[in-house]
């Protein structure tokens, strides 16, 4: 076991920081939201650093895809990496036009990303629908999440079916992407909320010096980090089912009690615009929606860990 | 990083031998009484497993918490983490004394200590200073409702140790590798207890009231696993963040533990509560390591200094 960066992830994580740091970001988060796009320019930027396929590069896999997802989530950006770095290459070989949107068969909701993806994967049953996306497939849905959704209507039966099989493996990396985005996004709305604490001041001393704030944060704290092993542990292993099953349960649950600390800790500042908190908590609702919510990882792990025959 | 959570063959070794210890010894049995014979805790330390992290005895933080998930599974009784703190402070001849168990370690802040009435050494943390120390006049027991045998006992510092972070270290990791074992075997009962239990018809686990519980509570456990075995790869590693990984785990592994002992209660009924029941006498040794001194209070607070959040704003 070893569980410390090696030099490559070390450097892989190091660019990638460098490289948000440019092009990401809560602020062009906040500017691309208010106009319901999508980052093309920043995936760009990714796909040309060899960062979006890099769990198919040599030398490196699922795990430094899930590291490159975490990060650009931390960074709030607006790009479907998720789809394209961990659900993608561990389904198919070739996937369809980039952007990916995820949905599930029936899903009438609506999906991140779907009024700018090229192609839409299904998981329906025991395979993924590829279904190629035109322009006006999608109507935009305004919403405070944060990112760009769109409703989908009549492309139920375009496209491919793919093998037997295609559909569970979906399920499975879309639960380790899910818990790698919620992971960073945690971590980044946390970060806020410390800094928060540092500059306010009530009785005389900042916020942060109270205990009864630092037990809360220490315990959001604690969730942050077993999301993200989880979710780390489960993308090296390849996302067996029960393993990413509980990656998911277990990061949307923190994600609920992330979600609830953080604004309670920020007080009246936290619900405002002005404020960076919301573009993290916001996102965080949004991937507790997704596949199934909470109550879904949990039947799945359910399912995984004592219904899954030898 | 690679992120194999399995057990290689040696650490898997040590956990089978412990197990098979544990049948060969009884555990249960002795676990259900509360007690803890000399013989059983000097078989332990033949076995090796109390010289283990320790500067002179065999393996790692990691072969640790593969000897005391197996441990926990049994609720096997004794000072297990405070040993592991002591054999990180103590100079040799006592490191020895302790690592062949010939003494039980006292670790706490007085006047309440657990394992106090028969602890031939005390430990006395005072914030994150810890002395060697010796019991001025003698030691009134205290019975607890966790059947340890804990005391009120004054204190006489004899010498301050160094090594208290490692120690806390090992002492998280140590407390949360058995906490979430005990955790584990508890949600294991509970489930196997809802398949066979039947009410209006049906097995009591078919019932999403009963069954989403327990697996949210195997979640949990496997969290805290993990990250109890994060940490002490961290401790072994001498790692930057092997004292908020290790608190981390610590949290999480008694939060779970504890949330598991409330869920599993509520499935078994009557018949967890009674002490020749299927699981009292581990979620009683669960509330009873929970509550071990330096409490989690002492985990927080590694875990706030780390956040900082009263110091200058970014």
């Amino acid at each position: 076991m070893d569980f410390h960066a090696t030099p490559e992830q070390a450097a892989i994580l190091e660019a990638v920081a460098r490289l948000l740091e440019q092009h990401a970001g809560p602020a062009r988060a906040i500017a691309l939201d208010a106009k319901g796009e999508y980052d093309f320019a920043l995936e760009r930027t990714l796909v040309e650093a060899g960062f979006a396929d890099v769990g198919r590069s040599d030398g490196a896999g699922p795990l430094e895809a899930a590291l490159v997802v975490e990060a650009v989530a931390g960074q709030a950006g607006t790009v479907a990496l998720g789809a394209r770095a961990l659900i993608a290459p561990g389904v198919f070989d070739e996937p369809g036009d980039e952007p990916l949107a995820l949905a599930r068969a029936g899903e009438t909701g609506p999906i991140r990303y779907a009024c700018h993806a090229r192609t839409l994967l299904v998981a329906e049953g025991e395979r993924v629908r590829v279904v190629p996306l035109e322009a006006g497939d999608a109507e935009p849905v305004r919403s405070n999440f944060g990112y760009p959704l769109g409703r989908l209507a009549g492309v139920a039966d375009r496209g491919q079916l793919a093998a037997v099989g295609s559909g569970e493996r979906m399920r499975c990396w879309w639960r380790v992407a899910l818990a790698a985005e919620a992971a960073g996004t945690m971590r980044a709305a946390l970060a806020l909320t410390v800094d928060y604490l540092k500059q306010r001041r009530q009785f005389g001393r900042p916020l942060g010096s109270f205990q009864a704030l630092q037990h809360r944060l220490a315990e959001c704290h604690v969730l942050a980090e077993g999301s993200r092993w989880l979710a780390y542990e489960a993308a090296w292993r390849g996302a067996p089912p029960a393993a990413a099953a509980s990656a998911a349960a277990y990061a949307m649950a923190a994600a609920a009690r992330v979600f609830a600390e953080t604004h309670q800790l920020s007080g009246a500042i936290g619900f405002t615009r002005e404020h960076d908190l919301h573009v993290f908590s916001m996102r965080l609702v949004a991937l507790r929606l997704e596949l199934g919510a909470v109550a879904g990882q949990r039947r799945a792990a359910a399912r995984a860990r004592w219904l899954a025959g030898p | 990083m690679s992120l194999d959570l399995a057990w290689d063959d040696a650490q898997e070794a040590i956990g089978s031998a412990v197990s098979r210890f544990c049948a060969d010894h009884e555990v249960e049995a002795i676990a259900r009484r509360g007690d803890l014979p000399l013989e059983l805790w000097r078989g332990l330390a033949e076995l090796g497993v109390l010289g283990l992290a320790s500067a002179d005895g065999e393996g790692g933080t990691m072969e640790l918490v593969a000897a005391l998930e197996a441990l926990g599974r049994e609720g096997f009784p004794g000072p297990l983490a405070a040993t592991f703190f002591a054999t990180q402070v103590l100079p040799a001849d006592d490191r020895r004394r302790v690592s062949e168990g010939e003494v039980l370690v006292s670790l706490g802040a007085p006047p309440l200590l657990p394992w106090a009435p028969r602890a031939g050494l005390f430990l006395e943390l005072d914030g994150e200073r810890v002395y060697r120390a010796q019991a001025r006049g003698c030691v009134q027991p205290v019975d607890t409702l966790g059947a340890e045998p804990w005391g009120r006992v004054a204190l006489e510092r004899e010498q301050e140790l160094d090594g208290g972070l490692r120690a806390h270290c090992v002492f998280d990791v140590a407390l949360a590798a058995l906490l979430a074992a005990s955790g584990c075997r508890l949600v294991e009962a509970g489930s196997e207890y809802a398949r066979a239990r039947r009410q209006f018809g049906r097995a009591i686990g078919e019932f999403q009231a009963v069954a989403h519980p327990l697996a949210d509570c195997a979640i949990r456990l496997e969290a805290a696993t993990a990250l109890a075995r994060f940490a002490a790869e961290a401790v072994d590693a001498d790692a930057s963040g092997a004292r908020v990984a290790a608190a981390a785990a610590r949290l999480s592994a008694g939060g779970a533990a504890l949330e598991a002992s409330a869920v599993v209660h509520q499935v078994f009924g009557a018949v967890g509560i009674t002490t020749e029941g299927p699981i009292f006498h581990i979620t009683r040794h669960i509330r009873q390591l929970a509550s071990l001194p330096p409490g989690e209070a002492a985990a927080r607070r590694a875990l706030v200094a780390d956040l900082d959040p009263e110091g200058e704003p970014a």
